[in-house]
C-alpha cells in the first residue's frame, strides 16, 4: 500500500491532521488501534469541549462525532480501525490486523498517537500493590465506557484535571470521595475544575498533601498519608491513616513517542523536538496533539493538528522550504515553546508555550536580538494553560526567544 | 466577591458586587462570563452528563442545558431509570426532566 | 478417595520442579498453594539469574546444588521451550584480594570459566562502568531467565503428566491415620502417603498443622526497580559489587524480558511484599557505583520479595517427628539456580526415586505472536483473528497471546497471572492500558462477571459494582 500521508492515531489530533492533508491534496491513511475513532474524547462524557474550535459546548463523544464526520466528507481519507502500528522504518509503516501484518509505504508520516498517564511506578509510589490502584484514566474507561466502578471508598491522589473530573463523575455514581491529594502547594487542574467537581460536592483537596504509603495485601485496605515540607519530602509526624477501597492517580501524562526510539525529545514536554512545520528531527514524520506537547484543549489539539496535516501533506509534494532556519526558544518565565526552529518563508509563527509560574497583567515578547517582534498583553496567566502566540519573523535573525517582560 | 467562571477553560476571575437589583460582574472576558457570575449567586445551575443503559451497554448523555445545581442528583435518579433498545446521538430520552427545562440527550450513538 | 504418593505443598519454583520430576518419574502428585496462581512468592520476585556458584561457602548444600543445578539449566529450558540466556557475570569493585577470595571459592566448588579482569578488560565489557571499578570477577555460565515463567511452565509440564495441582488451597488441618495423611482445607480433602512442606515464608504455619520441626526464619526483604527496555544498553550482563555479609549486594542486570533489573535490598523485615522509600533510596544510593549511566527515572516498576533465610545453608530434611515428611526451609538466594538440582535432592531423600522419564509429554511453548515469523503469523491468524488484535501496546500482545494463556493447562483467570504468562501489562504504562481489556477477555472466556476478575488472590476484585444501583 501507498499512501501521501500515513496518520497514526485516530483521535483529535489524527482526524483534524487527516482532514487538513486530505484537503491540501494528499491521499490519507489514518491508522487507530480502536474500533472506533475519536481516541479518549469518547470516555470524556463531560461537557466543556469546543468553545473555540465549534462556538458551542459540547461532550466529548459529540466532539468526537463532529470531527468523524468533518472527516466522511473528505474522499481521499482510508480509515484503518482496530489496526496497530508496530514500527516505522525509513517512510515505511508495519501495521498489524486481522488481516496480518503488512507494510504501508508513506511520503510523510504524522505520529497523533497521544499520551499515556503516569503510573504508580512514576511516581515510586511505595507500600503494596494490592487491586484497587489504578490510573485516573482507567477508571474513566471503567465508569464512562464498561458502566462499572472501581470502589465506594475513593480517594484520589494529584489533581490532575482527568482526576478531578472522576472525582465528579464517581461521587454522581454514588460513590464517596474522600478526598483529592496533591503533593505540590496548588491544584495542577484548572480551577473551574476543582470549582464544579469538587467545591460542588465538599470533597476536600488537601495541599502539600500525598499518599506516603499503599496498605492492603489482595485489595488496598487504605492508605498512610500526610504533608511534605518544601522539598517534597514526607513530614512523618504528618502521616495519618485514611480508609479506602480504591486509590486513582492523576499525576499526569507523557508523550506516548514510544513508536519511535530515534525521536529527539525536548526535556521540557517530553514530545518531539519540531521545526515549523511539525516536522520531527526525523524526515519526513511529523508530530501534532498529545504526543507533542500535553495540551489543555482539545480544541487547540485540533488547530495545531491542522497545520502538522497540512505541511505533512505539503512535504508529500516537496512544497516545504527549509531555507534560513531560525532557532525559538524560551527565555525568561517561560518554561517552553514549540517549535524550536522557523524559517525566513514569508509566513507567520504561530508558537505554544506554557509560563513557569503564574502572572497578573504582563507584556510576553518576542525578541530577535534586541529588536522586539512582537508582544502579547496577557491579563493573567497560569502554566496550567497553553498560550497561542503568533509572530512576524520577517526581520528574524538566527534566534527568537519568547520571554515574560520585567 | 470572587468567582472563577466555569463557562470555559479559561477559567476568568470573576469580582461581583452587589447593586440595587442583584450584582455587578467584572473581570469577565465574554457575555457568558458576566450571565454565569449573575447565575452563580442567586441560583447556581450545573450541565450533567451521565450514562444510560441500553440493550448495547451504556452509553453517555447530558442535559440540554445547565440544570439547578440542588436538582442535580435528582436527575441522576431520573437518568438512572432509563433503558434503551438503541442510542443514536442527539435522541432526547427524558423531555424537561423534572420541569427543569432540560432535556437529557444521547451524546454518543452506540 | 485417591491416595497421592507425595503432596507438594507450595507451588513455587521448588514446589513445581518437585511436581514435574515426581509426575515424570511415574509418582502421582498433588501440588497445592493458597494462592490463586503458581509463582506468587519469592519465586516470582527475584533478580531472575542462575548464578554460576562462585559466591557460596564450599561444602555447603548451597553451593552444591547451585553449581549442580546451573549445569541443569540449558537443557531444562530447551525441554520446555522457555527462553534463557547465558550472559555471564561481573562481580566489581576495587579490592583485589576479595575478588582473589571470590575466585578460590569458586574454583572450590568446581565452578568453571571464571577469570579475573583488570580495569581495561571491564571496559571492553561494560564501557559504561564505574570509574571506581579497577577489578572484576568475571564467571561466564551464569544465565538470565523468567523465573516465573520457568515455574508456571514446569507446573504445566507437570499437569500434563498427570499431576494434579490445586489452587486457593488454605490447609485447615493435616491428621496421619495409618501411614496416610488427610489433608483438609474449607473446601477440599486430599489423602497421601507423603508430604512434601516447601511452602516458602509459610514453611512454619505449615510444619505446625503437619506436627513438624519448625525452623529459625529470618525474612529478608528485597526491593528492585525495573527499567524500561529502552534502557537495555546499560548492562549487557550480570554486575554485582563485592560481596557483603548478609548479601550478593544491589546489581544490575538484563532480564531475559529486554528490561533492566535494579536491586536489591537485603534487611530483615516481616514477611510482607511492600516497598519503602528508604530500601529504593538504598537501591538507588548503591546502584550509582556500578555504573555511570543508571536512570532510575526510567524505572516503569518497582517491587520487592521476601528471602526466608535459616541460617547459612538450605535447610531440606525429612521429619524426624512425623514419618513421610520432607521440608524445605530457607530456600533463599541462590534457591533458582540451585532448584533443580535441590528436588533431585530432597525426592531421592524422601525415599522415592528421581527418575523422569524421556518419554514425558512436553508442554508448548509460549510463543508469542510477535516473535513469530512471517508465515506463522499467518498461520496462527488463519486459525484464530484475534491474533491481529493488539491488547498490551507497551509489549505488542494480542488478544490471541492473551487467550492462549487462558487455555493453558493450568487454569487461572486473573490479570497478574496472564501478564506472568504473556507480558500484557508488564511494560511502560503498567497496564493502564490493557487492565480493562485483559478483565473483559478473562470475564468472557471464563464466563463469569467482570466483577470477578481478580487482581491476582482471592479479594483482589478492582472491577467492583455496575453503575446501576452500584455504589448508591
Amino acid at each position: 500500500m501507498n499512501f501521501d500521508v500515513v496518520i497514526i492515531g485516530g483521535g483529535p489530533a489524527g482526524m483534524s491532521s487527516a482532514i487538513a492533508s486530505a484537503q491540501n491534496g494528499s491521499r490519507v491513511l489514518l491508522v487507530e488501534r480502536n474500533e472506533a475513532l475519536g481516541g479518549v474524547l469518547n470516555q470524556c462524557i463531560h461537557s466543556g469541549f469546543g468553545l473555540h474550535y465549534y462556538n458551542e459546548e459540547l461532550t466529548g463523544p459529540e466532539f468526537a462525532n463532529r470531527l468523524e464526520n468533518e472527516l466522511k466528507k473528505e474522499k481521499n481519507i482510508e480509515v484503518l480501525i482496530n489496526t496497530f502500528v508496530t514500527s516505522i522504518k525509513d517512510n515505511e509503516v508495519t501495521i498489524v490486523n486481522s488481516n496480518g501484518e503488512q507494510k504501508v509505504k508513506a511520503k510523510s508520516i504524522i505520529l497523533a498517537t497521544g499520551a499515556r498517564e503516569k503510573t504508580a511506578a512514576n511516581i515510586c509510589l511505595t507500600g503494596s500493590r494490592p487491586a484497587g490502584v489504578m490510573t485516573a484514566g482507567t477508571a474513566q474507561k471503567m465508569v464512562n465506557i464498561m458502566g462499572k466502578l472501581p470502589g465506594k471508598d475513593i480517594v484520589i491522589l494529584g489533581s490532575g484535571d482527568i482526576g478531578l473530573i472522576m472525582a465528579r463523575r464517581l461521587v454522581l455514581e454514588g460513590a464517596n470521595v474522600k478526598a483529592v491529594l496533591e503533593i505540590n502547594p496548588v491544584t495542577s487542574g484548572l480551577r473551574r475544575n476543582v470549582l464544579q467537581c469538587l467545591d460542588d460536592f465538599n470533597i476536600p483537596l488537601l495541599l502539600k498533601t500525598t499518599v506516603f504509603s499503599v496498605v492492603g495485601e489482595n485489595k488496598i485496605e487504605g492508605i498512610l498519608y500526610g504533608n511534605v515540607d518544601e522539598n517534597y519530602n514526607p513530614i512523618k509526624s504528618t502521616e495519618k491513616f485514611m480508609k479506602c477501597d480504591c486509590l486513582i492517580l492523576s499525576v499526569g501524562l507523557t508523550p506516548e513517542t514510544d513508536l519511535l526510539p530515534d525521536l529527539k525529545i525536548m526535556k521540557a514536554t517530553g514530545g518531539a523536538e519540531i521545526n515549523e512545520y511539525y516536522m520531527t528531527n526525523i524526515k519526513n514524520v511529523f508530530s501534532a496533539g498529545n504526543v507533542l506537547h500535553i495540551h489543555d484543549l482539545v480544541d487547540n489539539v485540533c488547530l495545531e493538528s491542522a497545520l502538522a496535516g497540512k505541511y505533512a501533506s505539503l512535504s508529500a509534494q516537496g512544497k516545504l522550504s527549509f531555507s534560513s532556519p531560525i532557532e525559538v526558544a524560551s527565555g525568561k518565565g517561560i518554561s517552553y515553546v514549540v517549535p524550536s526552529v522557523c524559517y525566513k518563508n514569508g509566513e507567520k509563527l504561530i508558537a505554544k508555550f506554557r509560563l513557569k509560574t503564574k502572572i497578573t497583567r504582563k507584556n510576553i515578547v518576542a525578541k530577535s536580538g534586541s529588536k522586539v517582534l512582537a508582544k502579547k498583553f496577557m491579563l493573567a496567566g497560569t502554566p496550567g494553560e497553553m498560550v497561542t502566540f503568533e509572530i512576524d519573523k520577517s526581520s528574524a535573525e538566527k534566534q527568537i526567544v519568547v520571554e515574560v517582560e520585567e | 466577591m470572587n468567582l472563577t467562571c466555569i463557562m470555559c477553560p479559561m477559567g476568568c476571575e470573576l469580582t461581583a458586587t452587589k447593586t440595587s437589583d442583584g450584582y455587578k460582574i467584572s473581570g469577565n472576558n465574554c457575555l457568558r462570563g458576566e450571565k454565569f457570575g449573575k447565575e452563580e449567586l442567586t441560583s447556581p445551575k450545573r450541565i450533567v452528563t451521565a450514562l444510560v443503559h441500553t440493550d448495547r451497554g451504556v452509553t453517555s448523555v447530558k442535559t440540554s442545558v445547565a440544570i439547578d445545581k440542588n436538582k442535580i442528583f435528582d436527575v441522576m435518579k431520573e437518568i438512572d431509570k432509563v433503558h434503551l433498545k438503541n442510542a443514536k446521538i442527539g435522541d432526547i430520552v427524558i423531555k424537561n426532566v423534572l420541569g427543569t427545562g432540560a432535556d437529557v440527550v444521547i451524546t454518543k450513538s452506540i | 478417595m485417591k491416595i497421592y504418593d507425595t503432596l507438594i505443598i507450595g507451588a513455587g519454583v521448588i514446589g513445581s520442579f518437585l511436581a514435574s520430576d515426581l509426575a515424570r518419574s511415574g509418582y502421582s502428585v498433588c501440588l497445592v498453594d493458597k494462592a490463586a496462581d503458581v509463582s506468587t512468592g519469592a519465586s516470582k520476585a527475584n533478580s531472575g539469574l542462575i548464578h554460576a556458584g562462585f559466591d557460596a561457602k564450599p561444602n555447603t548444600l548451597k553451593a552444591k546444588l547451585n553449581v549442580e543445578g546451573n549445569r541443569m539449566y540449558p537443557l531444562i529450558a530447551k525441554r520446555l521451550s522457555l527462553p534463557i540466556k547465558k550472559v555471564g557475570t561481573l562481580v566489581v569493585g576495587s579490592d583485589k584480594k576479595v575478588v582473589e577470595n571470590l575466585y578460590a571459592r569458586g574454583m572450590a566448588n568446581g565452578v568453571k570459566n571464571l577469570s579475573i579482569l583488570q580495569r581495561d578488560q571491564i571496559k571492553e565489557i561494560v564501557p559504561n562502568i564505574n570509574d571506581s571499578v579497577s577489578v572484576a570477577l568475571h564467571a561466564k555460565d551464569s544465565y538470565i531467565i523468567s523465573p516465573y515463567l520457568l515455574t508456571i511452565s514446569l507446573a504445566d509440564e507437570a499437569i500434563i503428566n498427570g499431576a494434579d495441582i490445586i489452587l486457593n488451597f488454605d490447609i485447615k488441618s493435616v491428621k496421619r491415620e495409618s501411614g496416610i495423611f488427610t489433608i483438609k482445607s474449607a473446601e477440599k480433602t486430599i489423602c497421601t502417603k507423603t508430604i512434601i512442606n516447601s511452602a516458602g515464608a509459610g514453611v512454619n504455619e505449615v510444619a505446625k498443622l503437619i506436627g513438624s520441626e519448625t525452623y529459625p526464619i529470618v525474612f529478608r526483604r528485597g526491593e528492585y526497580f525495573v527499567l524500561d527496555s529502552t534502557e537495555s544498553g546499560i548492562a549487557p550482563l550480570t554486575i554485582f559489587p563485592l560481596p557483603s555479609e548478609h548479601s550478593k549486594g544491589v546489581l544490575v542486570t538484563p532480564t531475559i524480558d529486554g528490561n533492566i533489573l535494579v536491586g536489591p535490598t537485603s534487611y530483615e523485615s516481616d514477611s510482607s511484599t511492600i516497598t519503602t522509600s528508604v530500601g529504593l533510596g538504598y537501591v538507588r544510593e548503591n546502584s550509582a557505583s556500578l555504573l555511570c549511566n543508571i536512570n532510575l527515572k526510567k524505572s516503569i516498576r518497582q517491587f520487592s520479595g521476601v528471602r526466608c533465610v535459616v541460617g547459612d545453608d538450605f535447610v531440606i530434611e525429612k521429619s524426624k517427628k512425623v514419618d513421610g515428611v520432607l521440608t524445605l526451609a530457607g530456600i533463599c538466594s541462590p534457591g533458582l539456580s540451585a532448584a533443580p538440582a535441590i528436588s533431585k535432592y530432597a525426592i531421592n531423600l524422601l525415599g522415592l526415586n528421581y527418575a523422569p522419564s524421556e518419554n514425558a509429554k512436553k508442554i508448548q511453548p509460549y510463543t508469542l505472536f510477535k516473535n513469530c515469523s512471517k508465515p506463522e503469523k499467518n498461520e496462527l491468524l488463519s486459525k484464530n483473528k484475534a491474533y491481529g488484535k493488539i491488547i498490551c501496546k507497551c509489549e505488542n500482545i494480542t488478544e490471541g497471546d492473551i487467550l492462549m494463556a487462558l487455555d493453558r493447562p493450568l487454569k487461572i483467570q486473573s490479570i497478574d497471572g496472564v501478564k506472568r504468562r504473556v507480558r500484557a501489562g508488564m511494560g511502560r504504562c503498567q497496564g493502564g492500558f490493557c487492565m480493562l481489556a485483559v478483565a473483559n477477555i478473562i470475564a468472557k472466556k471464563r464466563k463469569i462477571p467482570l466483577e470477578e476478575v481478580l487482581k491476582e488472590n482471592k479479594n483482589s476484585n478492582f472491577i467492583m459494582f455496575d453503575i446501576r444501583g452500584g455504589a448508591r
